[in-house]
């Protein structure tokens, strides 16, 4: 089980995460928050590249960089900004990968062959990578993230770059994967981690807000998600009242999503709210600003 | 060890490797060939050089006074073969210069006079007459032997008057253009050790760092043992630059032909040079050997942390500038170039490599233990 306990980081005077408490056992782990909210952090602290403030990270009881390499051998890492060779193959960077993994070169040749072939690059295993699309790569970082068969396997935002194909494919890789080892998936892509997450940890204001199941989040705003049809000549007005969650043009109307605190009215259906209803108005403050900008 | 091999594949890749030969190339080119090329250089400096071989052939490596006067009596009888010379052509002695003596002294201002003198020097380059000049010249350094006391500007202290009235009792053979061909070399050799290993260190944390492969690595096994292994990684690659560098230069110099002088001892009157140490030539040439190896290999360990600290090759090479200048006009002639000097103190050789070794270590030790508890943000 991993554990973190307490943890916060500052840089200077500068506050990154404060106080964050959570546990980690065997499942798919969405991480979800915008983009700048802490979560790579976080998640650096997870792979030893950066140290907690205070409070400490224990894996199975032990402190993480107590444990050192005996940790960093259990785990896999698909960091955001994945690096890699362009001259290299992608058997030549995975074999370096599995040098740096301390792995049996035998056992790293076998072990490339299969993931190769699960991220369907077997036949441009030996061609330079320069040449590769931003989804070939991400699939070379995935690989080289279970290369080394993890029990902590650590994936920040790993569908960037991914087309609708590949993503399907690669959550029903992860949640068989997460039968048994603790996958965690930073994202802020709702869908990423909807269908595959068993829990949710949503972090806001430095600190983490949720930490649940789907279910268990998504009651944040029970009974208050409805969807209604109105002209467009309404639509200004209507939006100053209640929290839009997404617009669409149905026969001639504005079918809209929305959350709303008030007594309903006749004419709105409620709906049964979901992880993205849920996000759009956790970080209604944070996607304003960033839609300011 | 594989993580290493593959980190040395990753300093000499071919596109590195292919860009080193080119500046090897161009630098060999511009500043040591002609030090291949022309040596000795012009006359009488080929003549100083043969007749040193021959004083060594026929003295051995030092020589007494007796053998001295042996030496000015060959002088003494190629001035009369040179008189005979000159007496046989008309023109010379209807010219007054019916003597060597005549025509050494001769007004060549003249032009009738300065023609007939350059016809014999520079048009004939009679080797009779070359020889003459040259052993003149030899002559001179052993009898006024005591200039040497001059060679240090200030005041001689009473250790670097004994060193230097024991190279005049010794009467050390050494040939000058062979001594001073050779610490041009070395010197020259030794920069472009420095270009080398500046330009094939520089990006071995960098190029990790820049795209972002470091997150990889501080986060495997290996972890941030990758610092100290790469470190080593930078330390071969450094040794093998420095060996490969050294061993062509070597193979170059054999050209040379000075294979003779390698038991002279480097204190001699004859080269105006005055060592603390009783150094042959090839001692002296493995004393610079090591001392390019010890200053290699602490700036490979400044290369690397810089590699590790800047955020990108203009820093690199803004940072690289003033070292490399620092390392060209001054380390070098301290600490490569005619090391052991009288002019300098004793102690000052020992001392400096033993400030380098620990500024190195310092380095070394403290970048490692700096990395294990870094942050890594980029």
């Amino acid at each position: 089980m991993l554990v973190v306990n307490h943890v916060s980081k500052s840089y200077g005077k500068f506050e990154a995460l404060k106080d964050i408490n959570l546990e980690f056992s065997n499942g798919v782990y969405g991480l979800l928050a915008p983009n700048g909210a802490g979560k790579t952090t976080l998640i650096k602290m997870l792979t030893t590249l950066i140290f907690p403030s205070s409070g400490e990270i224990l894996y199975n009881g032990t402190n993480i960089t107590r444990l050192g390499e005996k940790y960093r051998e259990q785990l896999g890492y698909l960091p955001q900004e994945f690096g890699y060779y362009k001259n290299y193959s992608p058997k030549q960077f995975l074999a370096y990968i599995g040098a740096l993994k301390g792995m049996d070169k035998k056992v790293v040749n076998k072990k490339i062959d299969e993931l190769l072939k699960l991220v369907a690059l077997e036949d441009v295993a030996t061609k330079k990578m320069k040449k590769f699309s931003g989804g070939m790569i991400q699939r070379v970082g995935i690989a080289q993230a279970m290369l080394n068969d993890p029990k902590i396997l650590i994936l920040d935002e790993p569908t960037a770059g991914l087309d609708p194909k590949e993503r399907v494919r690669f959550r029903n890789l992860l949640s068989e994967l997460a039968r048994d080892r603790i996958v965690i998936l930073s994202t802020h892509i709702v869908s990423d981690v909807e269908s595959i997450a068993n829990e949710i940890i949503m972090i806001k204001d430095k600190q983490v807000l949720y930490k649940g199941s789907i279910d268990e989040i998504c009651k944040v705003i029970a009974g208050m998600v409805y969807e209604t049809s109105i002209p467009y000549e309404q639509a200004a007005m209507f939006k100053k009242e209640v929290f839009s969650l997404s617009e669409k043009q149905e026969d001639g109307l504005l079918k809209i999503r929305f959350i709303s605190k008030k007594t309903p009215e006749p004419t709105w259906t409620a709906v049964k709210p979901n992880l993205e209803d849920v996000f759009l108005y956790v970080y209604r403050d944070d996607i304003q600003e960033s839609s300011a900008i | 060890m594989r993580i290493i091999l593959y980190e040395l594949k990753k300093i000499f890749q071919l596109k590195m490797v292919c860009l080193l030969f080119i500046i090897s190339f161009i630098f060999y080119q511009l500043f040591i060939n002609f030090y291949f090329e022309h040596f000795p250089n012009g006359r009488p400096a080929l003549d100083l050089y043969r007749i040193s071989m021959e004083m060594i052939e026929q003295y051995g490596y030092q020589m007494n006074q007796e053998e001295f006067e042996h030496f000015k009596k060959v002088y003494e009888k190629e001035k009369a073969a040179a008189d005979a010379y000159l007496q046989a052509r008309q023109e010379y002695v209807e010219a007054g210069l019916d003597t060597y003596e005549k025509f050494r002294t001769a007004d060549t201002e003249k032009q009738e006079i300065g023609e007939l003198v350059d016809q014999i020097i520079f048009v004939d380059q009679v080797d009779l007459f070359w020889e003459l000049q040259a052993r003149e010249t030899l002559i001179e350094y052993y009898e006024n032997r005591d200039s040497l006391f001059s060679i240090v500007d200030h005041p001689l202290t009473a250790e670097q008057k004994e060193r230097i009235k024991d190279t005049i009792a010794s009467g050390n053979i050494m040939s000058a253009e062979v001594f001073e061909n050779y610490n041009n070399l070395i010197r020259y050799v030794a920069i472009l050790i420095i270009i080398s290993i500046m330009f094939m260190i520089s990006p071995i944390f960098l190029q990790d760092r820049r795209n972002h492969v470091v997150f990889l690595q501080y986060s495997n096994k290996t972890g941030r043992k990758i610092f100290n292994l790469k470190l080593q990684t930078a330390f071969i690659a450094a040794g093998f630059i420095t060996t490969m560098q050294l061993g062509l230069f070597f193979l170059l110099y054999r050209g040379n032909k000075v294979g003779m002088f390698l038991d002279s001892n480097i204190n001699s009157v004859f080269t105006h040079e005055v060592f603390w140490f009783e150094l042959t030539f090839f001692q002296y040439i493995l004393l610079t050997i090591v001392s390019i190896y010890l200053l290699t290999f602490t700036l490979t360990i400044i290369v690397a942390v810089l590699s590790n600290r800047a955020p990108n090759y203009i820093s690199i090479v803004g940072f690289q500038v003033p070292l490399a200048i620092l390392l060209f006009a001054v380390v070098i002639d301290y600490l490569v170039v005619r090391i052991t000097k009288i002019g300098l103190p004793i102690y000052f050789l020992p001392s400096a490599y033993v400030l380098l070794i620990l500024i190195g270590s310092f380095v070394y030790f403290w970048s490692v233990k700096k990395e294990k508890k870094v942050d890594l943000l980029h």
